[in-house]
Formats: structure tokens, C-alpha cells, sequence
């Protein structure tokens, strides 16, 4: 173990940057939607990491696997996560996680999510946390689908406020997550009463993300976008 | 603070349109007090076309479809324009920091939301945090957008970061561009990405060219840089990042 140096102890306002005690989190995937692959780039030419950690806890927060990478390089480096999810249970019908990413020196940190035709960047998940709601807009149509991702990077079980703006409509659903954990909310199935069963308009809505938790929850919103053929697109906010 | 600032930049033409989405929020105050939004919008050395916004609540998520501002992008502008957007409040004592603001680029087919750079007031220059990560493969093709939203040159000068017998050492020049004052550019990064030290990386699906790079300088205030990646296949933009 390195001796943090003055450099380290400097933090970073960017939250794609993981280093030492200021952990990245994100989701990831793998059956059956795409697959995942962890990128990561030392932001320092003078303060290269020389280990860099990965804890992955399945949805119920159970720590899956735990992997230590020596990357004290200036290039990029790419690493598939998706032999590391082996073991991960299904949940909500998908095969997911919880990634932690943890250096001992600041490394930015983003995560690719690929399909056979098409692929996109994720930056960290956002955090919320009480006295800072999140909120994301998401468009409601026929062959969209709409998942939000809440992780939960403490050790103790959070609740979750889920909030969907539609008009002058605003219905809540609270959830719990496991410590460390996942939940997905698809937000046509939670807030089906809320919209019409094949619903062909294009519809703006907003989803405002809360919790009363004193550590920080992980969020994001991914978007299916059904394509002719039965291609999917995905994208993301976080 | 009672005011909030992000920069971005944004498109109107045939192909597709600018979304603004916003939430003024002071946290923990739920009352629903009035907000304004003011959107300055310049290009091309112009910066002239100011308007606000009137009739946004506190903690009431909302947003606006770029041309229904400025009903002059109806006819579609070439290129891209830079965009500062400020939430405010006339109310005292009432903290907007924890706003948020999603910028939504929309197309027929689908759309790419991301956040935009918020800028922090009373400071004269812009650090970009970490490095640029290009991609370059059968998905993505990475482009730089720098939005220069002052009344100065920036002079975007982007490196390689080089190792010399296993140790860091100082940075290689790999392109250096000039921005006048209120102006957006995209340099695609194909060339630096092909020309980068990095070996292609094997994936299950192929190989994949992923470089790193640094801008050299600080930008001026009121500037912003993001990293668009877009479809290889399509040209479309699918992810951005701002750095």
C-alpha cells in the first residue's frame, strides 16, 4: 500500500472520478439486454494509481465478486465485466450488479454498455441524498420503455421516493433497497394506472428521485428504445 | 446563491431539435416559489439574442423546446450554437444550488440527454478535471466540443500524455485549435485517437482503439468542453459527456 501523497489528498469535484475513500458507482448489466465494459484512465500524469479496486454486490447487496487491478499506466484500460456477473442472481429478469470503483490515486471512470448494433457511455451514477432530490425527464410512447436504476452505496437498507410528473398527475411509489444493493423501477409498469396501454403520442414526463437516507444513493435512467426489427437502442442519463 | 448557471451547446436543424429541461430546487425549502430562467444563445461570434422565461416553481421539474424561445431556429441553423442557461430567484435567502438542468437532443429516431457544465461564478478561468477518453471502433466516434462562451480567444490545445522506461513523464502536443469569442467547435478525434501510443484493446466483439487525452490550458469563464460520441454507422450523437 502506497503512502498518499499531497496530490491524492486533492479532490476532484468531477464525479466520474473515482479515488481513494470517494468511490464511482455504477450498474451494470449483462443478460440479456448488453454487455458491459469498465474503462479507466489515471487523471494525473504525476499521481498514477497503483491499484485500483472493484467490489460488485449483487441486487440484494451481497458482495459478488472483489477484484484489485494494478493500472499504473497513462493509457486507458478496458476491462469486460460481464465474466465477473457469472454468479449474479436474476432480479426484475435481468442479470445485474452493483459497481464499486475505488483507487488509490483519482482515475476517471465510465462504463460502455454494447448491444450487437449499438453502444453508449456511462459516466457514474448521480447521487441523491436528503435535501437533494434528483429529477430526469423521460419520454412516455409505444416502444419506449423506461428503467430507472437506484443503487444503495451504504450499509444500511434506504427509502426511496419515486415521484412521476405527468400534467398536473403527481403519483409517488416509495421503495426500499437493500444495503448496497439494487432496485429497478420500470416506470410504465409502477405508473401503469397513470398512462394508457399502448400509448401512441409522444409524452413528456418527469421523474423526481428523493430520500430522506444521510448516505448517498446512486441513480440513473436508461431508456429502450424498441427500433423495427426488434433492435433496441438504449440511452442513458446519469 | 440565488442564481445558477450551466453553458452547453445545442442544434436546431431538419435532422434534430434542442430540449431544455430544468429543475430549480433549494433542497429542503418546498414552498413553491416563482423562478425565472434566462437562456442567452450565441454562435458564429454573436452573442445577441437574450430572453427569459417566466412562471417556473421551485422544486417543479419543467422544460422547453429550444425553438418555442427562440422562434427564429424554426427555419433550422447550420452548425452548433453555444447556450448559457441561468435559473434565478428573486426570493432572498433562497439557496438554488441543488437545481439540476438536462439538455436533450432529439431526433426522429431517438434522443441523447446529458448535463451540461456548471459554471461557477466569480471565477476568471475553467479547469477541465481529468483526462479525455476517445473511442474509436465499429460503435463510436469520438469528437471534442469545446463551447467558448467569452469575450476571448481560447487557444484548445490537446496532448498525449507520454511514458518514458515505465514512468510518466510531460505530454506530447497532438493538436491545438483557436476559438474566437462566442463560438462552438466539434473536432472529431479520429486522427489523435489513431495516432496514440495506446495498443487497440481485443474485446469479445472486436477490437476497440481507446486513447486518452489532455487540454493543455484553462478555459476561459463562462466555457464549457464535452466529449460526444456518436454512432459509428448512423453519425448520430449517442452519448455526451461533459468534462
Amino acid at each position: 500500500m502506497t503512502e498518499p501523497n499531497v496530490a491524492q489528498k486533492e479532490e476532484s469535484n468531477d464525479s466520474s472520478v473515482a479515488q481513494n475513500g470517494t468511490p464511482s458507482h455504477f450498474w451494470v448489466s449483462t443478460y440479456p439486454y448488453f454487455q458491459s465494459t469498465l474503462v479507466l484512465a489515471p487523471v494525473s500524469t504525476e499521481n498514477l494509481p497503483q491499484s485500483v479496486t472493484l467490489k460488485l454486490f449483487d441486487p440484494d447487496g451481497a458482495p459478488l465478486n472483489e477484484v484489485t487491478l494494478s493500472c499504473n499506466v497513462l493509457s486507458p484500460a478496458m476491462f469486460e465485466i460481464d465474466p465477473f456477473l457469472e454468479g449474479c442472481k436474476l432480479e426484475s429478469g435481468l442479470k445485474h450488479a452493483h459497481l464499486c470503483v475505488d483507487s488509490d490515486a483519482p482515475v476517471k471512470s465510465f462504463v460502455r454498455y454494447h448491444t450487437g448494433e449499438s453502444a453508449c457511455i456511462v459516466p457514474p451514477c448521480i447521487s441523491a441524498v436528503d435535501g437533494l432530490s434528483r429529477f430526469f425527464p423521460l419520454t412516455v410512447s409505444e416502444g419506449r420503455e423506461n428503467l430507472f436504476v437506484v443503487l444503495n452505496t451504504s450499509d444500511e437498507k434506504a427509502s426511496v421516493r419515486c415521484r412521476l410528473y405527468r400534467g398536473n398527475r403527481k403519483p409517488e411509489h416509495i421503495l426500499s433497497v437493500p444495503a448496497r444493493g439494487v432496485r429497478l423501477v420500470s416506470i410504465e409498469s409502477v405508473f401503469r394506472e397513470y398512462f394508457e396501454a399502448g400509448e401512441r403520442l409522444i409524452q413528456q414526463c418527469y421523474v423526481r428521485i428523493g430520500t430522506r437516507a444521510d448516505q448517498p444513493l446512486a441513480v440513473q435512467l436508461l431508456e429502450r428504445n424498441v427500433l423495427e426489427g426488434d433492435k433496441s437502442f438504449f440511452s442513458l442519463v446519469s | 446563491m440565488q442564481s445558477i448557471t450551466w453553458a452547453t451547446f445545442c442544434v436546431a436543424n431538419s435532422l434534430a431539435r434542442t430540449i431544455v429541461h430544468f429543475f430549480p430546487s433549494s433542497g429542503t425549502v418546498t414552498a413553491p416559489y416563482p423562478a425565472v430562467c434566462k437562456f442567452t444563445l450565441f454562435s458564429q461570434g454573436e452573442c445577441a439574442k437574450t430572453q427569459s422565461l417566466e412562471g417556473l416553481r421551485l422544486s417543479q421539474p419543467d422544460g422547453v423546446r429550444l425553438e418555442d424561445v427562440f422562434p427564429f431556429l424554426r427555419d433550422g441553423v447550420s452548425g452548433m450554437m453555444g447556450l448559457h442557461i441561468t435559473l434565478s430567484t428573486i426570493q432572498p435567502r433562497i439557496d438554488l444550488s441543488p437545481s439540476d438542468c438536462v439538455v436533450e437532443i432529439a431526433s426522429r429516431s431517438h434522443s441523447v440527454r446529458f448535463h451540461p457544465k456548471q459554471l461557477e461564478g466569480g471565477k476568471e478561468a475553467v479547469t477541465v478535471d481529468g483526462p479525455l477518453i476517445g473511442f474509436d471502433d465499429q460503435f463510436h466516434k469520438s469528437s471534442l466540443v469545446v463551447v467558448n462562451g467569452a469575450e476571448s480567444v481560447f487557444e484548445a490545445s490537446l496532448a498525449w500524455p507520454q511514458e518514458e522506461g515505465g514512468e510518466a513523464s510531460e505530454v506530447k502536443a497532438a493538436r491545438s485549435e483557436r476559438l474566437s469569442p462566442w463560438t462552438v467547435e466539434e473536432f472529431p478525434l479520429q486522427k489523435e485517437i489513431e495516432e496514440s501510443p495506446t495498443d487497440p484493446f481485443e474485446q469479445s466483439w472486436g477490437n476497440t482503439r481507446a486513447a486518452s487525452l489532455s487540454l493543455g490550458e484553462e478555459m476561459p469563464a463562462g466555457s464549457a468542453c464535452f466529449m460526444m460520441y456518436r454512432d459509428a454507422t448512423t453519425k448520430l450523437p449517442v452519448s455526451v459527456v461533459a468534462v
